[in-house]
């Protein structure tokens, strides 16, 4: 299923993993940490990477670059963590997750003119993660449908499946 | 002996701070007391042997009366703060004494004089009239006054003040212990009157206070307290039934016992100390003589004591005055609050275990942070223990259930209630509801005959359900019991292999056998009639026991009834857990499940059959679990006896579980680690570790379980139980 909209205008912010370019609406980001060590959790697919604690709660991290199947890098201490809030609606009950980026980039404030529904062909990532992309001076950014890549990895074992029905999740513990 | 500067300037300066404290403090009123009992406690952590003994004894003399006071008033009365006054003065003197390297100054005539008037030989003590008779001024002081107001001609008792001082602290307390072990076992005997158990509590509780009492020369309570236990003999001794005369007999001895020991606890408080005490014994001994012989004694008293023990749930008349204090609050608020403890201790921790702190040559910040650590500490279980009830609520329920239950199958069923007053987690005690509904549901149903066929086997026509609940092993374990037909194991597995739910083929033993009926599927709604045992939802209840991390055992012999033995964590907000490395990582073990580790020696672990690894342990061979393997993570220990064996139970499997090492036992707070791990079973939960790093806590259950051979769906495997 792709997206035919473009994505709405606003602040979005850009990170990039290796040589792509890639944003997120803003609203969507709770925070940026820096890079620290993480517990991992056996039995888990490869790209989730275990746990670490932010502030006295314990939040899932995975890795980007292992979710979209590119090469597996060293971060170097321009790697961060960007905590997304998965369900708005529930906040502070497990709701958030953590995406490994190569680096942060910058906030960008995108207009109207700048914004393109996803093109038919997306590349390595899968087109469903995309709601868009937005075109600067400088470069091309992929716009992340964040809802999407993180849907798949609600409750499941199976994640390269996106699947909104897996978003309720099933609670554990 | 030179004693280190430092550690007197810190004891001089709490000293000059207890004196503005005490400044500040009021005879009647609670002002500055807590102040002051917290920096007494800064004298409690002076470390061992560095100060001389004579010094440290007199830095901890007014201890006792500021418990005192905490436990009977909240309040500084005139007599204490005069005597913390005068102990001030002389404790300060005592330590410029010490630091010139003088002898200390014995402790002031009237500083002993203010705890100690004039106490008359311990032989004119003996049951004689109050001398005077206590005015309104003791009364006042006694809101919960007696039932039977002092008359002449009550006998009364004397305390040895100051000499007996730490034995009648110690009587106080005991004897506290005591009337709560009384008011128990009653709340027991008035639901089953022959529970031997009950009825030799009490009589231990009042044979204690008899000797205590005698020991101390309060010859007025040990009189008193030898009628009663005289009762409790013949009661034992099966002359004289429970009734309801012997139940108030024994709540209106309790009374005046509480009274009395009440008024112990005030004058070793320095409340009106040296006053003699009233034991108003006649009324109740009447009760006594009623009970003992049926025929009602003539003091008017009775009327009005029996009154009070009658219908309404007995309690001493403390435990009365008591219900006014409570205060209904939000729940959510309180779990708001417990969480936010949760952090404030990780917080805590995470400063007192970092290098710096724990390197750190400063001593005053070593001081301020041992302080934090203990005040922590307090506050964390002062929080915890906000949310603990006593499970004797829902207990209750379960009269109802079972009086319900047994007249529509038309038995005749006794439940029997024990360690009602044992204490857990609201959150626990609501989730255990519908299980324990269940199992006595099933306890009923398929447990218990009929009279007639009660009778036929030779057994007391009417069933007993015994629930019962007790601390042990830092959780709480719940049983159910009754003394019914037992579940038949032939049938239970000729019904599990009817559903294929079980190999004909694999040899069981009794216990895996009985562990049948825990298996899902087992519990279809034929299986209700056709199995003469049980099976309805014990899979659920299991189920639902094992989401609070409990366990549920099963115990049963043929003729004799059947037991559910369920344990349970205290609360579901912190376990004990134990800290184990594996690799580079750090896991964690909740205590419950551990009954043991231990380093395993050369050639103590065998391989058998060439493929699972065996160890013995207590006479038996437990089978081994690497965890390396079983999270597939690296582990160091190549060999056995290079790692740890933790002893793990999962029902009643048992289990070597090999680790790298062993780090060391953590309470920790339970963090969820979400959806995102819903998949895997292997990690309940995660925990903050002191260094602010994650620990995951295994889940026991299901790592013992990763090891069970593929498709016998057999629970607990072949393996033997302790």
């Amino acid at each position: 299923m792709m997206s035919h909209v473009p994505p709405p205008p606003g602040r979005y912010l850009a990170f990039h993993l290796g040589t792509s370019y890639y944003a997120v609406p803003i609203r969507e980001v709770r925070e940026v940490v820096r890079l620290c060590p993480i517990t991992a959790v056996p039995n888990m697919p490869e790209h989730i990477r275990g746990v670490i604690n932010l502030r006295g709660s314990v939040l899932p991290v995975f890795d980007l670059r292992a979710k979209f199947g590119m090469v597996a890098v060293d971060y170097d201490d321009r790697a961060c963590i960007v905590v997304f809030d998965r369900q708005q609606d529930r906040p502070r009950q497990g709701g958030a997750i953590g995406a490994i980026v190569d680096g942060v980039d910058d906030v960008l404030v995108l207009a109207e003119s700048q914004l393109a529904a996803a093109p038919d062909f997306a590349g390595t990532v899968e087109a469903d993660y995309l709601l868009g992309v937005a075109t600067t001076p400088e470069r091309v950014f992929s716009l992340l449908h964040m809802k999407n890549i993180l849907a798949a990895d609600g409750s499941v074992a199976m994640p390269d499946i996106p699947s909104k029905a897996a978003m309720g999740g099933t609670e554990s513990l | 002996m030179a004693v280190a500067n430092d550690i007197l300037e810190a004891v001089a300066e709490v000293l000059g701070r207890l004196a503005e404290e005490l400044a500040f403090a009021e005879p009647g009123t609670d002002k500055a007391l807590l102040p002051v009992n917290a920096l007494l406690m800064d004298f409690e952590q002076v470390p061992a042997g560095a100060l001389p003994a004579s010094l440290v004894s007199a830095l901890a003399l007014p201890r006792r009366w500021v418990d005192a006071a905490l436990d009977a008033t909240g309040q500084f009365d005139e007599a204490t703060l005069q005597r913390l006054n005068a102990w001030h003065g002389w404790v300060v003197d005592c330590l410029m004494s010490e630091s010139a390297g003088l002898p200390l100054p014995d402790l002031p005539e009237d500083l002993a004089a203010a705890s100690a008037p004039e106490t008359p030989p311990a032989a004119s003590v003996v049951t004689v009239p109050a001398p005077s008779p206590p005015t309104a001024e003791s009364s006042a002081a006694a809101p919960a006054a007696p039932a039977v107001p002092p008359a002449s001609g009550v006998p009364t008792m004397v305390l040895r003040l100051p000499a007996d001082l730490d034995l009648l602290g110690e009587f106080h307390s005991e004897s506290l212990d005591l009337l709560r072990s009384i008011e128990q076992a009653v709340l027991t005997l008035e639901e089953s009157p022959t529970a031997a158990e009950a009825i030799n509590a009490i009589f231990r509780a009042f044979h204690t206070f008899k000797g205590s009492a005698g020991f101390l020369q309060l010859d007025a309570l040990r009189d008193f307290a030898h009628e009663l236990e005289s009762l409790l003999e013949v009661v034992r001794s099966g002359e004289v039934k429970v009734n309801r005369a012997v139940i108030d007999s024994i709540l209106a001895g309790a009374d005046v016992l509480a009274e009395c020991t009440r008024q112990v606890g005030l004058q070793v408080g320095g409340v009106n100390a040296g006053q003699p005490i009233p034991v108003p014994a006649a009324a109740v001994l009447s009760l006594v003589h009623s009970a003992l012989h049926g025929a009602p004694a003539s003091a008017p008293a009775l009327t009005a004591n029996a009154n009070s023990g009658e219908g309404a749930p007995p309690a001493t008349a403390a435990a009365a005055a008591v219900t006014d204090n409570f205060v209904r609050l939000d729940a959510a608020k309180l779990d708001d609050l417990i969480n936010l403890m949760g952090e404030l201790v990780v917080a805590q921790s995470f400063v007192v275990e970092s290098r710096e702190v724990r390197t750190s040559p400063n001593l005053e910040l070593a001081h301020a942070t041992r302080k934090l650590a203990r005040i922590t500490r307090e506050l964390q279980h002062n929080a915890m223990s906000l949310r603990m009830v006593p499970v004797g609520g829902l207990f209750r329920k379960m009269t109802r259930l079972v009086r319900d239950l047994a007249a529509s199958q038309g038995k005749q069923v006794r439940l029997v209630l024990k360690g009602e007053d044992t204490e857990l987690d609201r959150q626990l005690v609501e989730k255990m509801g519908d299980p324990l509904i269940h199992m006595i549901r099933n306890a009923i149903d398929h447990g218990l005959e009929t009279a007639e066929q009660r009778v036929a086997a030779g057994k007391d026509p009417t069933g007993t359900i015994e629930l019962s609940a007790a601390h042990r092993h830092g959780g709480i374990v719940l049983r159910v019991a009754d003394d019914g037909r037992g579940l038949n194991v032939d049938r239970l597995r000729a019904k599990a292999i009817e559903k294929k739910l079980l190999d004909p083929g694999v040899p069981l033993d009794r216990q895996a056998a009985l562990e049948l009926v825990f298996l899902p599927g087992l519990s279809t709604a034929a299986a209700i009639t056709d199995l003469s045992g049980r099976g309805v939802g014990m899979d659920v209840v299991r189920g639902h026991i094992e989401s609070l991390r409990g366990h549920v055992h099963i115990e049963s012999e043929p003729g004799l009834g059947a037991a559910f033995t369920i344990r349970l964590p205290l609360t579901l907000a912190l376990i004990d857990g134990l800290l184990v490395g594996l690799g580079g990582e750090r896991y964690i073990i909740p205590s419950l499940a551990v009954r043991e580790t231990f380093r395993p020696k050369p050639g103590e672990v065998s391989t058998v059959h060439e493929q699972g690894e065996m160890v013995g342990f207590r006479g038996e061979q437990l089978p081994v679990i690497r965890l390396s393997r079983v999270l597939q993570r690296p582990g160091r220990a190549a060999l056995p006896e290079q790692g740890i064996i933790v002893v793990v139970e999962s029902g009643s499997a048992v289990r070597a579980l090999l680790v790298d090492e062993f780090l060391g036992k953590r309470e920790i707070i339970i963090k969820n680690i979400g959806d995102t791990f819903a998949s895997q079973t292997l990690v309940a939960g995660g925990a903050i570790l002191g260094d602010g790093s994650i620990g995951l806590i295994l889940d026991v259950d299901s790592v013992v379980r990763s090891l069970r051979p593929e498709g016998s769906g057999v629970p607990g495997g072949q393996v033997r139980q302790a």
